[in-house]
């Protein structure tokens, strides 16, 4: 049987979709479009059980929907199970609820400790970042984290972060247990070029995409790791994940936001904003 | 609330230069665009602005000079992405920035509410955070042993908050997406809500108020107070607009888009 041909983003929502199980309560962030149509997908799929938390709905809903950008508290408000504050969402419910939720870092160093704060130093950055939201509440104690990484090149994976928001696997000798009685840490990295596990704290390649090399994995990250032994190739999206992204969850393709930065990424938004308006 | 219904203008004239103003509604809904514009129209300064999110009607005040310092998670225009005149301020200096997560604003709100001088938490460990913020403390569990952060309370003086429909007493129901806005008008020494539209009291009781007036000083009449991000159900958030609004910035256009958006409102209030 011949493979469908599909695009980057695809594998990555299909291996976003495929790391969760049934029953499981996923935590869905701010304009986090890969992983929202992943958690749909999987919802449509193999976990037809799947809870989900909205921090911009401030909701909690087992309702799957379309991806969009003008009107996404319909699917959040109007078609959700309870509706929770902001605060209650934080004191009362992530810290037991054990939500599995998928960060996407600005940088990320070979221990999984990663950054949405600043670029440069906090006083006076370089480059101001929207800032961690919840992500340095809970790094600590959960042990449910995946990153995922739209654009894997070495301003991202960096030998040195310039600010930890998240606590990854801390440093040799200041590690995750001086900081938590949770083990935790990061489980994997998932980027358009590969897969990162962890092993004893060090990132470590566990998974090529098809098509890519170790070199060009090595080329775009600013340290060395570890590579499992043999190496994966990450399985494709099957015909029927694609047809759900592309005909049922995504059709106006919001997902692809998260490679795009800039007018071209403003441009696409303008595409979509009439997309929606069209009806 | 004590009083009447009143206009713009006069409940925005009581917020003093200098004040920490709590900021409701989340990330690009709902947030109280009206009020930051007419804050912005009465030259407020030294503000410092507190709030989880901090998006579109923060930025406009920051923009227009009016703000000192910045505490917030969250600072950005979410799927627009950076919120421009913060990010701008920060970079040159010019704003203060006090690094807070989602948990040191609930937890802090809540320990207002609580009357305590803190709450504890797991969140912050083994992050930088706590390097920027020095007055966060640390205490140990005294039954489990196990190292927490000491959340401070923090409250605003100021709490700018717009509803979907309110009654006369100051009643206000939001439409679904609460945020930390309860806790805001709760803590602040002075809430100022704008409304969509006025409904009696029977309706409120009908769907059961989110915000008593007990916890609501002034309140304004203020249709589409929330444009252009979004009041649910009633509409939805204006992409075109925030569009309009990041490529104008870029061009040093952030004056002409607040004209723009004045001009706008004008003409849906028509």
């Amino acid at each position: 049987m011949t493979e469908a041909s599909y695009t980057i983003d695809e594998l990555m929502v299909s291996q976003i979709a495929r790391f969760l199980e049934d029953d499981d309560i996923v935590f869905q962030g701010f304009a986090t479009f890969v992983v929202f149509t992943a958690f749909v997908l999987a919802k449509l799929t193999h976990a037809p059980n799947l809870y989900f938390f909205y921090s911009v709905g401030n909701s909690l809903s087992d309702v799957p929907g379309r991806a969009g950008i003008s009107r996404i508290e319909e699917l959040t408000l109007d078609n959700c199970l309870k509706r929770v504050t902001m605060t209650e969402i934080n004191c009362d419910l992530a810290p037991s609820f054990r939500a599995l939720e998928f960060m996407r870092p600005a940088q990320v160093d070979s221990r999984g400790n990663f950054n949405n704060t600043v670029i440069g130093r906090f006083e006076r950055p370089k480059v101001r970042l929207p800032g961690g939201a919840g992500i340095p509440d809970s790094t600590n104690f959960n042990d449910r984290l995946m990153l995922y990484v739209p654009r894997h090149t070495t301003q991202v994976f960096v030998e040195r972060i310039d600010f930890r928001t998240g606590l990854g696997y801390g440093e040799p000798g200041a590690d995750r247990s001086m900081f938590s009685v949770v083990k935790g840490g990061p489980l994997l990295v998932l980027t358009n070029l590969c897969i990162f596990d962890f092993e004893e704290g060090w990132a470590r390649l566990s998974s090529l995409h098809p098509g890519v090399s170790i070199e060009e994995v090595e080329a775009q990250t600013g340290f060395s790791f570890e590579i499992r032994s043999p190496v994966q190739v990450t399985e494709p999206p099957s015909s029927e994940e694609l047809r759900l992204i592309r005909e049922e969850i995504d059709p106006f393709g919001v997902r692809h936001l998260e490679f795009l930065s800039g007018e071209e990424r403003l441009a696409a938004i303008e595409r979509i904003l009439a997309y929606e308006e069209r009806g | 609330m004590k009083g009447n219904v009143c206009d713009l203008k006069e409940a925005v004239s009581e917020i003093p230069d200098g004040a920490v103003i709590g900021v409701g509604g989340n990330t690009n809904y709902r947030r109280p665009v009206t009020l930051a514009l007419e804050m912005i129209a009465q030259g407020k300064e030294n503000l410092t602005v507190l709030t989880m999110t901090a998006g579109l009607a923060c930025d406009l005040m920051v923009g227009a000079g009016c703000v000192s310092t910045v505490r917030s998670s969250y600072f950005g225009l979410e799927v627009f992405g950076f919120a421009p005149m913060f990010r701008r301020a920060v970079e040159a200096g010019s704003v203060r920035m006090v690094e807070e997560t989602e948990m040191t604003v609930a937890a802090g709100l809540r320990a207002t509410q609580a009357q305590l001088g803190f709450l504890p938490a797991r969140a912050l460990q083994g992050t930088d955070v706590l390097k920027v913020r020095p007055d966060i403390k640390t205490v140990t569990c005294p039954y489990t042993g196990e190292i927490l952060s000491a959340l401070p309370a923090i409250r605003p003086d100021v709490a700018l908050i717009h509803a979907l429909c309110a009654d006369e007493k100051g009643n206000l129901i939001l439409g679904g997406n609460l945020s930390i806005d309860i806790e805001l008008a709760q803590t602040a020494d002075l809430t100022i809500a704008t409304t969509e539209a006025l409904v009696s009291h029977r309706e409120i009781l009908s769907q059961g108020a989110d915000i008593i007036g007990l916890n609501v000083d002034r309140l304004v009449v203020a249709p589409r107070g929330a444009y252009p991000t979004s009041c649910h159900p009633k509409y939805h958030l204006d992409g075109w607009m925030f569009i309009k609004y990041v490529r104008e910035c870029q061009q040093d256009g952030f004056e002409l888009f607040v004209d723009e958006l004045k001009k706008r409102l004008e003409e849906m209030h028509d």
